[in-house]
């Protein structure tokens, strides 16, 4: 699933986006706020992170784990440092008004597939 | 020949937070290993770093490469860990309700290093916790 479709189904808006993976087709998502549990379990680099976690560590969890698209639910708004280590570190940042159990629902129905921990 | 760089990491600053990690995953990939294979490494130097911004009173990341292996060290000034054996099980944290609101202290930093590390070995004091990881080199380790 590209990013563009990702956006159109959650209603998303993109806050800064990686050129690089305009066209990637994302397979999988993980859906935490927990971010030790995202380095415990997320070993696949095609999958997506969503969180309502707003802070850098959610990008620094991400960028060890070559995570390069994230969306941050409930309405959050990014704050300016999260969105400059996005484009150092050339990731994806989308906001959805959405809660994380809408965005998951919404993105496994629709082809998403759940990471086998 | 060894390489070693040395990281300070100082006690609650998690403004910078993951920049040793960060820096590490970077010159690892400039040697050409493979991306799983500096996941892993990376892994634990996130979870050590964290540990020592969360848990102690500052301390030093150091990575050393030779051509066989590569160690990761993590090095505190303490307060230590006081029980071990319950530090080491999935679980269990001594981290605030703050800590956890910025997505960590699940209890599973430690753990996590042992999962993904070759060789784990941990000493801890009032004076300090040594926390040693090591990852053999082999060919099939560069992309």
């Amino acid at each position: 699933m590209k990013v563009s479709k990702i956006v159109e189904l959650i209603d998303g808006k993109i806050i800064t986006q990686n050129p690089d993976n305009h066209d990637k087709e994302y397979l999988k998502a993980f859906a935490c706020d927990l971010m030790s549990d995202c380095l415990a379990f997320v070993d696949d680099d095609n999958c997506i992170l969503i969180t309502g976690l707003i802070n850098e560590q959610a990008l620094r969890t991400a960028e060890i784990l070559d995570i390069d698209c994230i969306v941050f639910a409930r309405g959050k708004k990014l704050h300016d440092n999260m969105v400059n280590l996005a484009k150092i570190n050339r990731m994806t940042l989308i906001t959805t008004q959405y809660t994380l159990f809408e965005v998951s629902g919404i993105l496994y129905q629709t082809g998403l597939k759940a990471l086998k921990i | 020949m060894d390489i070693t760089y040395d990281f300070e990491v100082y006690a609650n600053d998690y403004q910078n937070a993951g920049n040793a990690s960060s820096e590490i995953k970077k010159y690892l990939m400039q040697i050409g290993f493979t991306t799983k294979f500096i996941r892993k490494i990376v892994i634990c130097a996130y979870e050590a770093e964290m540990n020592i911004v969360i848990h102690s009173l500052g301390g030093k990341l150091t990575i050393t490469i030779d051509n066989k292996k590569i160690i990761l060290t993590s090095t505190d000034k303490g307060p230590g860990i006081k029980d071990l054996d319950l530090a080491l099980s999935e679980g269990y944290s001594t981290a605030t309700e703050a800590v956890r609101e910025m997505g960590f202290g699940a209890g599973m930093g430690l753990p996590n290093m042992k999962k993904n590390c070759k060789f784990f070995e941990i000493d801890s004091s009032s004076k300090g916790t040594i926390v040693k990881l090591s990852w053999e080199i082999k060919d099939e380790t560069f992309s």
